[in-house]
């Protein structure tokens, strides 16, 4: 009877025993405590409405299993204006990956500031601002090129020094297909005393970004007399600031991606010379 | 170069020195199948005298050499656990050399505790000899043992999770690691489950685990040997078993070809834990591998020959949530012989083969990345007699051919690697022994590839026996160590074990290390023996991946110093039917830089870390006991918690303005913070099983056993997945039911 007892207790003792190692703590920190930092960014198309930025934790493990609560509040002021709109966090979810997408719904304005503040209950601030772009009117210098001319354009309105910059995309006709280079123009003239930008390309040139020097696609051989073009107007932001009760300082080889940038676009065609193709 | 062509004429000018002017005795020692029995003490008495004039202890093909004898009459008494003590009278004339086999008679009942004579020495400093019954204590999946599941009881071995099959041998890589079977050198042949090697019980005889300061006759490894030795065929009996397990089938065959002279044997694994993991609410695990060992056995009169063949393969996911498949395969055949006639003034040993790893990662469908080495060799161990002392002396010659490719992977080899190498290793040693209680081992070697600085590797071991008796030695052994190849692996990524192998670059110094080990080893009474070694092991040269702050990025290698010091702490309790092992290591590893750094974080530089291999502390101990047939047994291992990287920060980029970030949903990022600033949780887990044998009919028998793995279902961290972005834990709690059929 006694050993009986005896067997029950160390049977009990060793449960107890397994019970309390199976049960001892066994988390881990995946993330460097270094404070709250938020990534903040998406473009503000001045021509489409709603528009969306994206608000990431940078301590989410992006792990969907783990996606957190975001917690925080985004407002959108227009500097020019002085009104304030508090955003609303659009969720949405990629292969089961939370995105926190914040809606801009009312349209964007040409040649206006607008300031993004983050907040959370904690008191943590994150704000930048967003400048965007004057309209630039588009002039064809010269419409009618051969193929060793230039098409000349100039904008209006671009400011680069302040940090707008302009994306072009040329394209031309071979077959039955249009092929698009984004490469720069073989000219560029800024002028910036009166914002005015002057790009110019020639038919050749075009065809040998897309295709190289080669005789077989040549200027003469294009199925279009048309050469179209494309640009998008991109803005700029001024300084982000960091507000965080941490105070971190974030150094150069990481800083959180905050980049809130309006754009538009715009297209035009030329025409190359008709005599190119008798 | 000069100093090898140097070395080589004094190599063979030793030889042409010696004489032999007495007699000798040789003898081979087996068991009844024709089973080597190694590490048997082999004491020779003049006559009936009481006290013995000459000890030795038997080599891996059963043999020991009693030189400088006058002519008479010996007695010659063998003693080893398991086996009747065999005692038997030689006699031998003026200048004879005779040759004996003897066979031991194992021991009737339970086993019992050899009682160990006087003046016999381990000369085991660094190292731990298996014998494949030791592999059998632990518990095990598959109804027998596994070489893995006892290294990985062995205070200073590190692995870094229950998957992957790299070990780190107090503070080594797995690519310092060097493994030989029967001479065929390997890379890695454990499965990619850390449960189980290349290497079954029934398939070995024994094993030798070096884990620092071995001799001169090792010359391919700056940190550890694994020297397995398989299991010779049985020459008078066919045999062979079946197993079956949730964990792996098993097939094992011994037959003789020609009865007393030749013998075969066959041993195939192949894993099925892929089929049932799963089942009873287990994890699955998506892992397959297989191993296959042959070895034919040829007894002459005056030989031993062999021919052995392993093929391993592994295929798998360490973490399953990952779309990346691991694979490597090991491929490997030689030859080996050992003369021993009485022509000749002394034994020799030749062996010649091939082996040939490949590794690779990649998608389900597309691989891409691979390493691929292949090793020739042909070695060969002689003997000779130089001013009254035994030397040791040989060259084995290796021609290394490497293939890899490893786009956006490793920056170094961008073009990828195709080159062919040679590679001579020469060496020497000898033993001097003052006294019955004192031996000095020293020894010295030099290997040189092609356009190669030779390289200078002096060792030395010593034993001593303070009390005069063999229940107490002290030993120490140390020297230099380099090796050609090299291994370079992201320690960075725990997710992926893949590692190209390529001989070190000519404009590059080689890896090398220096050992110093000492060690004190005690038996007292009869039953219990203690052990207590302190290392040091300094690496110079070793590939390392230089530091960035963003993960995914091509990795770029770069050299660093890596500095190991500890203590390991072994007891261990025999009387037979009782078993109980302790260890525990104390160790520390740190990598420092070589010239430059190991790279930037935020702009500061890393200067040192300490790697995912720093274990602190380790604690094993199992017990194994038979109880009227019925074998049970418990290993129970704690580990400190390994060095891991948090991450400093993630993002989803995106292009802007071109991507809409609700269209997009960007590319995932994540930066690293400073390399291995914090530690997982410590490890612990117990592994259980019972087992029994019902003997059917005096020839046959069935196998029985249940078991668990993780019984009390811990969980145990097993790193962090910087690609997944997810906390990867080891297995958990795993039961098992094992049969096996046995004839034998």
């Amino acid at each position: 009877m006694r050993k009986r007892k005896e067997t029950s207790f160390c049977v009990v003792l060793t449960m107890l025993l397994l019970v309390t190692l199976s049960a001892c703590d066994t988390s881990i920190e995946p993330m460097v405590d270094k404070g709250k930092a938020y990534s903040i960014y998406g473009p503000l198309d001045i021509q489409k409405t709603p528009n969306y930025i994206r608000i990431h934790d940078t301590n989410d493990l992006l792990n969907p299993d783990l996606t957190k609560d975001l917690g925080v509040h985004v407002t959108m002021t227009n500097l020019n204006t002085g009104v304030s709109q508090l955003l609303n966090d659009e969720v949405r979810i990629f292969d089961s990956l939370y995105t926190h997408n914040f809606e801009i719904p009312d349209s964007i304005e040409y040649d206006t500031k607008y300031k993004f503040l983050l907040e959370d209950e904690d008191g943590y601030r994150d704000s930048l601002i967003s400048v965007t772009t004057k309209e630039t009117e588009l002039t064809i210098i010269q419409d009618s090129v051969s193929c060793g001319e230039l098409f000349m354009l100039r904008f209006t309105d671009i400011d680069l020094d302040a940090g707008e910059r302009i994306q072009t995309e040329v394209g031309i006709k071979v077959g039955v297909a249009w092929m698009y280079t984004k490469r720069p123009a073989n000219l560029q003239d800024y002028n910036s005393a009166t914002n005015t930008l002057i790009l110019g390309w020639s038919p050749n040139y075009v065809s040998e970004l897309i295709y190289g020097p080669f005789d077989w696609v040549s200027c003469r051989t294009f199925s279009s007399d048309k050469i179209r073009f494309s640009f998008t107007h991109i803005g700029y932001m001024e300084e982000a600031s960091f507000n965080s009760p941490n105070e971190i300082e974030f150094d150069q080889l990481y800083t959180p991606n905050q980049v809130v940038l309006s754009k538009y676009m715009g297209d035009t065609e030329v025409t190359i010379d008709s005599s190119v193709f008798n | 170069m000069r100093f090898g062509y140097l070395f080589v004429l004094m190599l063979f000018t030793t030889t042409t020195l010696a004489a032999q002017s007495s007699s000798i005795l040789r003898f081979v020692v087996s068991e009844e199948g024709g089973q080597p029995i190694v590490s048997a003490n082999v004491l020779l008495y003049e006559g009936d005298e009481e006290e013995y004039t000459d000890y030795g202890v038997t080599t891996r093909d059963g043999f020991v050499e009693f030189r400088g004898l006058n002519a008479g009459t010996y007695r010659v008494r063998i003693s080893f656990v398991g086996f009747e003590t065999f005692e038997e009278y030689y006699e031998v004339e003026p200048s004879e050399t005779k040759v004996y086999r003897l066979i031991l008679e194992e021991s009737v009942g339970e086993l019992e505790v050899q009682v160990i004579g006087e003046g016999n020495s381990t000369g085991g400093v660094g190292i731990t000899r298996v014998r494949a019954e030791d592999l059998s204590r632990l518990p095990s999946a598959s109804l027998e043992g596994d070489l893995m599941a006892y290294i990985q009881t062995m205070p200073g071995v590190i692995s870094t999770g229950d998957q992957g099959g790299d070990l780190y041998i107090r503070g080594g890589t797995p690519a310092q690691n060097l493994v030989l079977v029967d001479n065929i050198p390997l890379i890695k042949p454990f499965h990619i489950s850390n449960l189980f090697s290349a290497f079954p019980e029934k398939a070995v005889n024994d094993v030798q685990i070096m884990a620092g300061g071995f001799d001169n006759r090792y010359m391919s490894s700056t940190s550890a040997v694994i020297d397995v030795n398989l299991k010779t065929g049985n020459f008078n009996q066919a045999g062979g078993s079946a197993s079956f397990s949730p964990y792996m089938s098993t097939v094992f065959v011994e037959s003789p070809l020609v009865n007393g002279k030749s013998s075969l044997v066959l041993s195939g694994r192949k894993s099925t834990i892929n089929e049932f993991s799963g089942y009873l609410g287990t994890e699955k695990q998506e892992m397959e591998f297989y191993d296959v060992i042959a070895r034919y056995t040829l007894q002459g009169e005056q030989f031993n020959c062999s021919a052995s063949m392993i093929i391993t393969g592994d295929e798998g996911k360490i973490n399953e949530t990952r779309n990346q498949t691991l694979s490597w395969y090991n491929t490997g055949a030689g030859l080996r012989c050992f003369g021993f006639d009485e022509t000749f003034d002394h034994p020799f040993e030749v062996s010649m083969g091939f082996s040939n790893f490949n590794n690779s990662e990649g998608s389900a469908l597309v691989t891409e990345r691979y390493a691929d080495v292949t090793q020739g060799y042909l070695r060969m161990d002689m003997q000779e007699e130089l001013l009254n002392l035994r030397v040791d002396y040989g060259i084995n010659i290796l021609m290394q051919g490497y293939k890899a490719r490893a786009d956006e992977r490793f920056t170094t080899t961008d073009d990828g690697v195709d080159i062919i190498d040679g590679v001579v290793q020469l060496y020497t040693k000898t033993k001097w022994q003052p006294n019955r209680w004192l031996a000095v081992e020293p020894g010295i070697g030099t290997q040189f590839a092609s356009e190669s600085k030779a390289t200078f590797e002096p060792r030395v071991r010593v034993q001593y026996n303070p009390l005069k008796n063999n229940r107490m030695e002290l030993s120490l052994a140390t020297g230099l160590y380099a090796q050609t190849m090299e291994g370079i692996t992201d320690q960075r990524d725990a997710g992926s074990t893949f590692t190209i192998y390529r001989a070190t670059r000519r404009n590059e110094p080689l890896p090398s290390a220096f050992h110093a080990i000492v060690s004190a080893q005690n038996r007292i009474g009869r039953y219990w023996t203690t052990n207590v070694e302190a290392y040091y092991k300094d690496h110079k040269n070793t590939p390392v991946p230089l530091w960035t702050q963003e993960t995914g990025v091509e990795t770029e290698i770069i050299l660093a110093d890596g500095e190991t010091y500890g203590m390991d702490f072994r007891l261990e309790f025999n009387n037979g039917p009782l078993f109980w092992y302790a260890g525990y290591g104390l160790g520390k590893v740190e990598y420092s830089a070589v010239g430059n750094n190991l790279g930037e974080w935020l702009g500061n530089e890393v200067i040192s870390y300490t790697p995912a291999h720093d274990q602190r502390h380790k604690f094993n101990t199992y017990i194994n006991y038979n109880l009227k047939g019925t074998t049970l047994s418990a290993g129970w291992e704690f580990g400190s918690g390994l060095p891991y990287t948090q991450i400093y920060a993630t993002d989803l980029r995106l292009n802007i303005p071109d991507q809409n970030p609700i269209r997009d949903p960007g590319i995932a990022d994540a930066y690293y913070d400073e390399p291995y600033t914090e530690r997982l949780p410590v490890y612990h887990r117990l592994d259980v099983s019972v087992k029994r044998f019902f003997e059917i009919n005096p020839r046959f028998e069935i196998g029985t056993e249940i078991g668990a793995i993780n019984v009390y279902d811990r969980t145990n961290v097993f790193y962090l997945d910087v690609v997944e972005f997810e906390v990867v834990n080891q297995s958990r709690f795993l039961p098992y039911a094992s049969v096996s059929l046995n004839l034998d």
